[in-house]
């Protein structure tokens, strides 16, 4: 595609590989990567299969959920009235305002005000934040009435078969999405110190976008899981 | 750490589907009022408890979200290629997932129930079952 051109030797006057060749800041572009532009296809096809593993992860999840729903319809509409249905609201509302967010950290990024790029991804972090304050918040509660999964379940209001399980999925679904925001936090903290720095401008921002991908893949998951889990 | 690199250059030479599609963050608080409209309406219909449309609606309005999501915050719109495949398939296996394990498990209620495809004949006769009738 681009000819037998190498990032050390650029042909002069072939356009895409000259072009990015120059001007890349250091130490990004591996030495196995004809240029820029195919190392950064590469790296973006690898997040988007890592991207679908983790979807799949959760898939296994949402089948538990499925099957169970339908096995105790009663227990799980039974169930699901006593989740805070305003904790979910909120942080449904805080999660997709951080995607934005990211969004916007990254098109600043790439048209190089580094500045609101790194105030966009506190933003996030901020809100990252509230979101699993507002979840632990609502955990304390379970913790309390004794919504608890499986036998630890001693919650006197709903007895009916099947409600046991439903925390159960609640637990473990809203657990593993709560660590996937705390890693996808830690790494925009990274990214957002990196951009600091000056790292990302408009000759490259790969990097955060790949970390801005994992957070809306957080987001993405709980869009899913709001409706499923608090308005059965 | 890359301080030292050259000014940006204005007339930089990219690949197509590198450049920005456009240089305004409207698109992005756009999609993100949409967003929050459809949770809105999540919200609402939720709470009506719609009976038999409730399930379909709720995936519905996430799958739309999600779209929306995947398209212009994951900017697949702007990166056509293969990405777009990886999604689509992940999203194929998703469910398949869920749509055979249902299937397998509510296919016989109750459950350990026998199910047979029959076929009728005149002459046909299954194994030694007669009718109350027949008997002697």
């Amino acid at each position: 595609m681009q000819g037998s051109s190498t990032p050390a030797a650029p042909v002069a006057g072939h356009g895409a590989a000259h072009g990015q060749s120059n001007g890349i800041p250091e130490g990004i572009l591996g030495h196995h990567f004809e240029s820029l532009q195919q190392q950064n296809e590469a790296v973006r096809m690898g997040m988007w299969l890592f991207l679908a593993t983790e979807i799949l992860l959760f898939a296994g999840l949402f089948t538990a959920y499925a099957y169970y729903r339908f096995q105790f319809p009663d227990g799980f509409a039974q169930a699901s009235r006593h989740v805070d249905l305003w904790a979910g609201t909120l942080n449904t509302f805080v999660l997709i305002t951080s995607s934005l967010s990211v969004a916007l950290a990254i098109h600043y990024a790439r048209t190089d005000r580094r500045r609101l790029a790194v105030f966009c991804l506190a933003a996030t972090l901020v809100m990252g934040l509230a979101f699993l304050g507002v979840k632990s918040l609502e955990y304390l509660h379970k913790f309390q009435e004794g919504a608890l999964p499986g036998r630890y379940y001693h919650f006197e209001e709903v007895q009916e078969p099947g409600a046991p399980m439903y925390f159960t999925i609640y637990f473990l679904s809203t657990g593993l999405h709560a660590i996937h925001v705390i890693v996808g936090m830690t790494v925009l903290a990274v990214l957002m110190v990196k951009t600091a720095r000056g790292r990302f401008s408009s000759r490259y921002y790969t990097g955060l976008e790949l970390g801005g991908l994992y957070w809306h893949l957080v987001d993405l998951i709980w869009i899913f899981l709001y409706p499923l889990l608090y308005l059965i | 750490m890359a301080e030292h690199v050259s000014a940006p250059q204005a007339a930089d030479p990219r690949h197509p589907s590198e450049a920005p599609e456009h240089h305004s963050a409207a698109p992005y608080v756009g999609v993100w009022i949409a967003l929050l409209v459809l949770t809105a309406v999540t919200y609402y219909t939720g709470h009506a408890h719609l009976g038999f449309w409730a399930l379909p609606l709720a995936l519905t309005i996430a799958t739309v979200k999600s779209t929306l999501v995947a398209l212009f915050f994951m900017h697949l719109w702007e990166q056509r290629g293969p990405n777009r495949l990886v999604v689509i398939v992940s999203a194929m296996f998703v469910l398949l997932l869920i749509g055979i394990t249902l299937t397998e498990a509510h296919q016989m209620v109750p459950e350990q129930s026998t199910s047979a495809i029959i076929t009728w004949h005149p002459e046909a006769s299954y194994y030694a079952v007669r009718t109350v009738a027949s008997m002697p």
